[in-house]
């Protein structure tokens, strides 16, 4: 079990840091290094928290469709996308990630079905914008720490 | 002068030394001799690689700039090709810019086996010291810089672009009052090419726009998109080439001061304006007659976001459908892709709380 994804990404990160840039000379090469060591903090992050992020993050979008799936005059893909979503018990990353990808193309096709901005299903959707933001902030934000080029 | 059997590579001067010595007419016309003497990648931009070259043409120093995709493609979803053509296009309009020199699609002479071009390089500086230097002894410099900007913007601006061929190259409103429409037309025109997953934030910030689109632009411009402090070359206080026109439009001249960096500082002295936005427009519009309004500029500033969203997409197209695995494209992909997120965020009212982006 040990070492794990965390020590194994840390030492590459120190490595690249401390024992490979100090001693590169080329710009871009230099550049690159700042790249791969802040990439990797960002993987290391991510490789622990996506999984229960999609899974907040789906079912948020499951019942935001289901409130607001009247507003479609076809509302087929979404109920599947949304049925296919809430039937998994214990879903791999990569169900996840197709659920997300059915449940956003479902939205985004409401999106597109009302198009006054102050409608309460756009409201809804943009609330759901925010907060599906803010659950990437620990990777996409957080985890970085200094120049990444 | 015969090609070679087989293309070289970018890095080797060797190489280089004899592609621009079948290029020589193209160098200077009548020109009799180039002897290469460096070639280096500038790591700066991530959109394209950028190399120079820097060599003698009949004993006299000149220096070049080639530019050709990554390996993997382009960081932003337009060809080289267009890039290459607005330069050449740019060679009769009234404001500096570096001269194309040549397409290099030829398979003998491409460089590592891809299409570049060449251009000449012009001697100055992207950087202005003084630009963020608030004190009081830097606003007559930062203030002139301004005017300097200002003034080629409105040259560009008031160019005839049909004249110069740029309605063959881009996407023509139909009229002023369908700028903002027609640009929002040609990025989805352009996503339509390479999206592969579909973005609800997108979706949003299209709608909002679409909603909201200004129809009162008064003219259709040749616009350079990016500009500004690091886009433009300068020299003893002048802009001697303007550089960077990947997301150059025909559009409503308010995108470019939507694009603009740096050049508008504001300034105010014990409690009284001394230049800013409303003075920069009053000064542009006396040179120009073109009326700029704050909502048009704002309003193209949240479609600089749906840029931002195409070129990080693009990134993302290239690793996830062609299979490329370049860091730095998996890095534009990656953490830019959430930060133009967040800026369509920020411009359409769904930014989570704690994050933000300039």
């Amino acid at each position: 079990m040990h070492p794990g994804v965390d020590e194994a990404l840390e030492s590459i990160v120190a490595a690249v840091e401390q024992d490979i840039a100090p001693h590169v000379e080329n710009e871009y090469a230099a550049s690159m290094c700042r790249t791969v060591a802040q990439m990797l903090r960002s993987v290391r992050v991510r490789v622990a928290e996506e999984l229960p992020t999609l899974v907040a993050d789906n079912a948020e979008l499951r019942e935001l469709l289901t409130a607001h799936a009247d507003r479609l005059a076809d509302r087929s893909a979404l109920d599947a996308a949304v049925r296919a979503s809430a039937e998994r018990t214990a879903p791999s990353l990569e169900e996840l990630y197709a659920d997300a990808e059915a449940l956003r193309a479902a939205l985004t096709t409401l999106i597109e079905a009302v198009p006054d901005s102050t409608d309460p299903t756009r409201k809804a959707a943009r609330e759901y914008l925010r907060h599906s933001l803010d659950r990437e902030r620990p990777w996409m934000v957080d985890a970085f720490t200094g120049p990444r080029r | 002068m015969s090609a070679p059997a087989a293309t070289g590579t970018l890095a080797d001067r060797e190489f280089v030394q004899g592609w621009f010595a079948a290029r020589l007419d193209r160098l200077h016309p009548g020109a009799e001799s180039v002897t290469v003497q460096q070639v280096e990648r500038i790591s700066r931009g991530v959109s394209r690689q950028t190399w120079t070259v820097q060599a003698t043409v009949d004993g006299r120093p000149e220096a070049f700039i080639v530019r050709r995709d990554h390996e993997a493609g382009s960081v932003i979803p337009t060809a080289l090709r267009l890039e290459y053509e607005v330069y050449r296009r740019l060679a009769d309009a009234p404001v500096p810019t570096s001269a194309a020199l040549w397409f290099e699609d030829d398979p003998a002479w491409m460089p590592d086996g891809r299409i570049a071009y060449v251009r000449q390089e012009v001697a100055g500086h992207w950087y202005l010291p003084f630009i963020a230097d608030e004190s009081p002894g830097a606003d007559e410099q930062r203030i002139a810089a301004s005017k300097e900007h200002l003034d080629q913007l409105a040259a560009l601006h008031t160019a005839d672009w049909a004249a110069l061929g740029f309605g063959e190259i881009f996407d023509v409103p139909a009229g002023p009052e369908d700028c903002a429409r027609s640009l929002i037309e040609t990025q989805l025109k352009s996503l339509a090419g390479f999206q592969f997953e579909s973005n609800p934030a997108l979706a949003e910030g299209v709608a909002q726009l679409i909603e909201r689109a200004p129809r009162d632009a008064p003219r259709i411009s040749l616009c350079k998109g990016t500009n500004g402090h690091g886009e433009e070359v300068w020299r003893d206080g002048r802009i001697v080439a303007m550089s960077d026109w990947e997301l150059s439009y025909l559009t409503d001249p308010a995108y470019d001061f939507a694009l603009v960096q740096e050049m508008i500082p504001e300034i105010v002295r014990d409690g009284r304006r001394v230049w800013g936005r409303p003075e920069a427009l009053a000064y542009y519009r006396e040179r120009s007659g073109i009326e700029i309004t704050h909502e048009r500029i704002e309003y193209y500033r949240a479609v600089y976001g749906v840029m931002q969203f195409l070129y990080t997409h693009h990134s993302g197209h290239l690793i996830h459908n062609r299979g490329f695995r370049d860091l730095r494209f998996l890095w534009t992909a990656w953490e830019n892709s959430y930060r133009s997120n967040i800026r369509l965020g920020q411009e359409f009212g769904f930014a989570p709380e704690g994050v933000r982006i300039r």
